[in-house]
C-alpha cells in the first residue's frame, strides 16, 4: 500500500488506530508513518498499556492508592510504580526490540522516531492478544498453565512479528533516506 | 476518491471490541474488590492480626523443632518483620530492630523476621544477618496474607494479637528506632495494665 492510499480513510480515533493494527495494519502503519500521524501510534500504545493495566491490575492500583492515603506519597508510589513495572516491563522489552531491528533493517531509508512509531503499531496485537489470555484467566478464575502461556506469547509475538513485516515493508517505502 | 467502508467498519469493530473487553474487565474486578473488599485492603491497624506458623532459619540452620507460632505469642507483643535478602533498605533497618528488640526483650517483647525469598541467601548461602532475634523462611504465604506489598513492611501486634501499628520502607535508623521504641513502649504499659 502506497502512502497516498492512507488519504482513502485515515483511522481518525483511538478505537478506530488500534482496531486497525488487529484488522488492517497495512492502513494503520501508513497512517502512522506520515507527518500528520507521527507520536500518535506511541500515545495510542501508552494508553492501551495504561488501560490494560488498571483493568487487570484493579487490585494493586486501589491498594497503592490506598497507602498514598494511609502510608504518604513514597510508600503508595512505590507499591504503584512496583506494579507498573511488573506488568509493563515484557512489553517495553518487545517494544524496544522491535524499533530497534526495524531501524537497523530499514536501511538507508530508517528514520528512528517513524520506525518506533511503526513498532508501536506491531506492539498493538501483542498487547491485545496477552490482555484477552489474561482477561480470559481472571474472568473464569484459573491459571494459564505453562504450556498454554507459551501458546499465548507465541501467537502474540507471531502476530506481532507480522505485523512488524508489513512495517518493515512500509519504511522501506518511504522515498529516499534520511539515515 | 471513493471510500473504504470494508476495513473503517472492521477497524472500529475490533477497537470497540477491545475498548468493550478492557471495560468488562474494569467493571468485573470493580465489582470483585468492593465485594471482597475486607479480605483484599491492606492490613491496617484495629485489624487481628493473621497467625501464623514458620520454621527458624536463624544463620541459614533449619531445624524441624524450631518453629515460631504467633499463636504462642499471644499475651507478648510481637514486631513481624518482612524483609528479603536482596532489599538493602531491609538490611538497614535491621540495626533499628535489634535496638529494640535488645533494649524491650525479657519484658513481653518479641521480634519475628520473616524472610520473604525464601530459605538461603545468594547462590544457596546461609543467611547472616548479625541479628540475634529470631529468623524465619515465609514458606506459606505469610507476605500474601498480610497484604505485604513493599519491603521492608512492619507490623506490631498487640498482647490481644490485634495489629496496632504498620510501618512501610525505610526512612532512617535512628527515626525507625524512635518510631518502634514508642510503640512498643506504649504497647507494653497496655499489657501490664490489662
Amino acid at each position: 500500500m502506497a502512502s497516498g492510499d492512507v488519504s482513502i480513510w485515515v483511522p481518525g480515533t483511538f478505537i478506530d488506530r488500534v482496531g486497525a493494527a488487529l484488522v488492517a495494519p497495512r492502513r494503520a502503519l501508513a497512517v502512522a508513518d506520515t507527518e500528520a500521524g507521527a507520536g500518535r501510534a506511541g500515545s495510542d500504545a501508552a494508553l492501551l498499556i495504561l488501560l490494560g493495566f488498571i483493568a487487570l491490575y484493579t487490585n494493586e492500583v486501589i491498594v497503592g492508592t490506598w497507602l498514598i492515603k494511609t502510608e504518604g506519597l513514597r510508600v503508595g508510589f512505590t507499591a504503584l510504580a512496583g506494579s507498573l513495572s511488573r506488568a509493563i516491563s515484557n512489553q517495553l522489552v518487545v517494544l524496544f526490540v522491535a524499533g530497534l531491528s526495524l531501524t537497523i533493517a530499514a536501511g538507508r531509508r530508517r528514520s528512528f522516531g517513524r520506525d518506533f512509531d511503526l513498532a508501536c503499531v506491531a506492539l498493538v496485537p501483542y498487547l491485545v492478544t496477552n490482555f484477552a489470555a489474561q482477561m480470559l484467566s481472571r474472568a473464569f478464575g484459573f491459571a494459564l498453565a505453562n504450556t498454554l502461556a507459551d501458546g499465548v506469547t507465541g501467537v502474540a509475538l507471531a502476530w506481532a512479528a507480522f505485523v512488524w513485516f508489513r512495517a518493515l515493508q512500509q519504511a522501506r517505502r518511504r522515498p529516499g533516506g534520511d539515515a | 476518491m471513493t471510500a473504504a467502508p470494508g476495513p473503517r467498519r472492521r477497524s472500529r469493530w475490533a477497537g470497540m471490541m477491545v475498548v468493550t473487553v478492557i471495560g468488562l474487565t474494569l467493571a468485573v474486578n470493580v465489582v470483585r474488590i468492593v465485594r471482597h473488599w475486607e479480605r483484599l485492603r491492606p492490613l491496617s491497624p484495629g485489624d487481628r492480626a493473621p497467625t501464623f506458623v514458620l520454621r527458624r532459619i536463624d544463620n541459614g540452620r533449619a531445624s524441624d523443632d524450631q518453629w515460631i507460632d504467633l499463636k504462642k505469642l499471644r499475651g507478648d507483643v510481637v514486631l513481624v518483620d518482612f524483609w528479603a535478602e536482596w532489599c538493602r533498605p531491609c538490611r538497614r533497618a535491621m540495626p533499628a530492630i535489634e535496638a529494640v528488640y535488645e533494649k524491650f526483650r525479657g519484658r513481653g517483647f518479641h521480634v519475628v523476621s520473616i524472610k520473604t525469598d525464601g530459605r538461603f541467601g545468594k547462590r544457596g548461602k546461609k543467611v547472616d544477618t548479625s541479628t540475634t532475634f529470631p529468623i524465619v523462611a515465609d514458606s506459606a504465604s505469610v507476605a500474601q496474607t498480610y497484604k505485604v506489598t513493599t519491603i521492608p513492611h512492619l507490623v506490631l501486634i498487640d498482647h490481644e494479637g490485634i495489629v496496632r501499628y504498620v510501618h512501610h520502607g525505610y526512612s532512617g535508623v535512628d527515626s525507625l528506632r524512635e518510631d518502634l521504641t514508642d510503640q512498643v513502649e506504649t504497647l507494653l504499659g497496655r499489657r501490664a495494665l490489662r
